[in-house]
């Protein structure tokens, strides 16, 4: 079918701006991850895409057709909504078959389709059920199914872990994305999850007030935030305002670190909490300083630290490898060490 | 030079193209909003015109004497001491209806409610029983009963030896005696609910600070069940000043306002029965604006899902045997008056006059109803209005419900007072509203007289219903949630598709419940027929009262049994319906 264009795409809703200038190329095949805090925009865009709403602005291209104004219905574009939205008086078999009786298949076809994607979603046996029978996990894999028959150009995943417990939550990640693998479908996955971003995309993008901050791989995002939004919204960071002179950048008056390259320049720095090395006696290395524990809390795999020097607190995070952690109590003395090539200095 | 022409008339073309099709859109999206805008106008106009115009055209009469604004009709009212009697006893009704019916709907409630004993789901459901039965029904079947020459006062005459009745049944006693049995329902279908609601964890919260039974009752329970007390009062209380039926049967000597306007109707004093009506609905609006507030403030009184009481269950085996009693003896007083209609509906015409008991049972009354024309008209008459009513209560509350649960229409408050409003007027005034308004030629009618036409009774049953239609339209629109219907088009389902597939199957068991409850609230009305029959539709509640009069009791009887089983039938259905909306 193609890539999945937008082209600077606007949308407003009663003078209120919910998306502006978003332009997103997704590739065919490509599972494509919108991940930003709630009301920054991404499920309005998820919406223009399925042609629920239309944009003001900007054009949306499916392959190498124009797309912006063609209804909903003729979009062949899938949705899992994050309520499901199940038709309640719809048996299980029912509800996946709707979108082939629509198309008017032959009987036999659609009984061969159904079973095959019951069989898929692992809900065999299933299909006289009522919706109100299902568990959320069920009615979870009935969405999807109902939505993957219909076999749509782009399949759009509205929060759909959200309703889910936490075990269940992982479960059903690890099934969505073997699905997606197998299918080869172009999929769009809208969440506030950063740990579902990461572990599910081959691309996210990271959405701010409607608008778009930063494209990239996992990695890409994760390991070169180009914000500071981007750094604090993926993974925990150390962030700081700093005053940036001579290769080096101020965090207070008393504290300089230096930084790697000629004469960065920047707004802020920001550095992973589990970056940090921590060690009882001083290391002699460069971007060392002296602090106090302030408070330390056991996780199991890893412990975290908050250590303060000089009134500035550092998050940092050691693993817990069998024999190797420390045991340190608040008010110990301790040396934190900040490699140079691990501290990210952000623009904005 | 050609091709600077070429490309500008092709540029030309292009433009005009591109213009064009952003004038077509336009019209496209202009298209829907005008069509909305119309049938916005349309409804407006019919609410107005027929709820909001009659009430206003009443207000009006009552303040005209002889063609000029005048006071006169409230001052006679408000000096003669008749009539202040009369005013005084609609109140003192209305009050004594709210203590009786309160008390016994609470104590039912708190009885099936608070304790687990056998058959109590069978109970719980034929408490409800009387709410659905038409009231001309209970009253004649309780005179059956409890009147002068009625099958319990004689044989309790018979077992005590009494030369003369044991009790007075007409009047005052009488008439509140049939309200209690049908309007206890309201403080028991509030009470039971509040009851349901109460958290269990607040009580056992209750019970770990240290409070006793007697401090948890009034600490705790007494405040979840305040809003429900208050808003049944109301409720009952706008029943029993309103109501008609039993005061004009069985009130004799004690008279209401609601019989005095019929009077003054009959009697052509439309300005008096119009000042009659205006007390009437004002100070049924009064108790209306208390319940609705109520209402509302209600609804946000439950925040966290807690846990329900838990009936006791009794152990004690003479304890057993008693409750097991008391509902016995509930089922039966419940079942009584329908059993002595259905049995009556066989007596044989003239053969009951002087034993206690009838002896002699055919079937006769009903092969007169279904084979005499003059008798099958009535029954036939009811069916063909109330399916009338019922149908224009769906054609309003349709569009009505949506505007108001799904756009943001400007005019959507507007239209749920209006729709709401006959919730406020007893029958009588809107009966009265009615020949009001169409006694003259309005552009509501099209410049018609409506006054003595077939079309008054099905337009006041309508009425008289709208209000609960919407009501039940609105929980099947809340159902309908937009996501379904988002679902369906991304599987490809056009809009007729969507409609046909999603959205009937969605509204249609609460529009079809709806439509049966309109119907049967219709079938067997009396207030609004007497007001406003014609030889034309004489309804089957009114051939019952003529067949009473004319001492044809088992016909009558017959009309109501045939009311009873279509009541009964029609009542399971709506039940089934409903099971998964409400």
């Amino acid at each position: 079918m193609g890539a999945l264009v937008l082209k600077n795409v606007a949308k407003t809703f009663d003078g209120t701006i919910a998306c502006s200038d978003i332009n997103l190329s997704i590739k065919q095949g490509e599972f494509f991850t919108f991940l930003g805090p709630s009301g920054c925009g991404k499920t309005t865009i998820l919406r223009l895409i399925a042609g629920f709403i239309k944009p003001q602005k900007g054009s949306i291209h499916l392959g190498d057709r124009d797309i912006t104004h063609l209804e909903a219905e003729k979009r062949k574009v899938g949705m899992v909504f994050q309520n499901y939205a199940l038709f309640p008086f719809m048996t299980v078999y029912e509800n996946i078959e709707y979108g082939l009786k629509i198309q008017k298949k032959l009987g036999r076809e659609i009984q061969a389709t159904v079973k095959k994607y019951i069989e898929m979603i692992g809900l065999g046996g299933f299909e006289r059920r009522s919706i109100a029978e299902l568990s959320g996990g069920e009615q979870q894999r009935v969405a999807l199914a109902r939505s993957l028959v219909i076999e749509p150009n782009v399949l759009l995943l509205d929060e759909p872990l959200s309703n889910l417990d936490a075990r269940l939550r992982d479960k059903m990640r690890l099934e969505i994305k073997s699905l997606q693998k197998k299918l080869g479908i172009t999929t769009i996955f809208v969440t506030h999850d950063q740990t579902e971003a990461l572990t599910l995309s081959d691309r996210i993008a990271v959405f701010d007030q409607g608008r778009i901050v930063q494209t990239g791989t996992p990695e890409e995002v994760y390991d070169n935030p180009n914000s500071a939004f981007v750094a604090r919204f993926i993974g925990d960071t150390n962030l700081f305002e700093a005053v940036f002179a001579n290769g080096k950048a101020a965090i207070s008056n008393d504290m300089v670190i230096c930084l790697n390259g000629s004469r960065p320049q920047g707004k802020f720095v920001s550095i992973r909490p589990q970056d940090i090395t921590l060690s009882t006696t001083d290391p002699k290395r460069p971007n060392t300083f002296r602090g106090k524990i302030e408070e330390t809390q056991l996780n199991g795999v890893w412990t975290e630290h908050v250590v303060k020097v000089n009134q500035i607190a550092f998050r940092v995070i050691t693993l817990n490898i069998f024999g190797s952690h420390f045991k340190l109590k608040p008010d110990d003395d301790i040396f934190i060490s900040l490699p140079k090539n691990s501290v990210k200095i952000l623009d904005r | 030079m050609t091709s600077l022409f070429r490309s500008q008339k092709t540029a030309l073309k292009y433009w005009t193209g591109k213009l064009l099709g952003r004038l077509i859109n336009r019209i496209k999206r202009e298209k829907r909003r005008l069509l909305g805008a119309a049938g916005i106008a349309i409804l407006l106009w019919f609410l107005v015109g027929y709820i909001l115009y009659p009430a206003l055209k009443t207000v009006m009469v009552s303040f005209t004497d002889h063609g000029v604004f005048s006071f006169t009709h409230y001052a006679a009212l408000f000096t003669s001491s008749s009539s202040l009697a009369v005013l005084k006893n609609s109140i003192v009704l209305g009050g004594l209806t709210v203590v009786f019916c309160g008390l016994l709907g609470s104590a039912l409630a708190f009885f099936v409610h608070y304790f687990e004993f056998p058959y109590k789901n069978i109970v719980d459901k034929l408490l409800l029983l009387p709410l659905m039965l038409p009231g001309i029904i209970i009253v004649f079947s309780f005179v059956q009963l409890y009147g002068e020459s009625g099958l319990v006062t004689k044989t309790l005459e018979w077992i005590l030896g009494l030369k003369n009745t044991p009790y007075n049944f007409n009047g005052l006693p009488g008439i509140l005696f049939v309200h209690t049995y049908t309007q206890y329902v309201y403080f028991y279908i509030s009470v039971s609910i509040a009851i349901k609601h109460i958290d269990y964890s607040v009580i056992e919260s209750a019970r770990n600070l240290g409070a006793s039974r007697m401090k948890i009752f009034i600490s705790v329970i007494w405040p979840f069940i305040t809003p429900a007390l208050i808003t049944a009062s109301a409720i009952t209380f706008m029943t029993g000043i309103g109501s008609f039926t039993a005061p004009s049967i069985i009130g004799g000597s004690y008279k209401v306002l609601t019989t005095q306007i019929l009077l003054a109707k009959a009697n052509n004093y439309m300005g008096v029965a119009a000042t009659q009506v205006v007390v009437l609905t004002s100070i049924s609006l009064l108790f209306f604006i208390v319940f609705r507030w109520y209402e509302k403030r209600r609804q946000f009184s439950i925040s966290v899902k807690g846990v329900s009481i838990q009936p006791i269950k009794i152990e004690n085996p003479a304890m057993r045997a008693f409750m097991l009693m008391i509902s016995g003896i509930l089922v039966l007083t419940i079942l009584l008056p329908v059993f002595t209609i259905l049995l009556l509906s066989f007596v044989k015409s003239g053969t009951w006059m002087i034993s206690i008991y009838p002896k002699e049972f055919c079937l006769e009354n009903y092969i007169a109803i279904f084979t005499k024309p003059r008798t099958f008209a009535p029954f036939l008459n009811s069916i063909v209005m109330s399916l009338a009513a019922s149908l224009l209560c769906l054609l309003i509350a349709i569009p009505s419900s949506y505007i108001i649960e799904k756009t943001k229409a400007r005019v959507k408050g507007l239209i749920e007072f209006l729709v709401m409003l006959p919730w406020a007027m007893p029958a009588s005034a809107i009966a009265i509203n009615i020949i009001n308004a169409n006694n003259a030629p309005t552009v509501f009618s099209f410049n018609t007289v409506l006054v003595g036409t077939y079309i008054l009774l099905p337009l006041g049953y309508f009425i008289r219903s709208v209000p609960i239609m919407v009501k039940t339209t609105h929980i099947s629109f809340q159902n309908l949630n937009d996501t379904y219907i988002e679902a369906s088009k991304s599987l490809g389902g056009s809009r007729m598709q969507t409609f046909g597939k999603v959205i009937l199957p969605i509204l249609s068991p609460g529009l079809l419940a709806g439509f049966l409850l309109v119907f049967i609230r219709s079938i067997g009305e009396y207030t609004v027929s007497a007001f406003l029959y014609t030889a034309s539709n004489k309804p089957v509640s009114i051939a019952m009262v003529n067949g009473i009069f004319e001492y044809n009791i088992g016909l009558a009887m017959a009309y109501g049994a045939l009311l009873i089983v279509l009541t009964a039938f029609l009542s399971l259905l709506i039940s089934r319906l409903t099971k998964n909306i409400f």
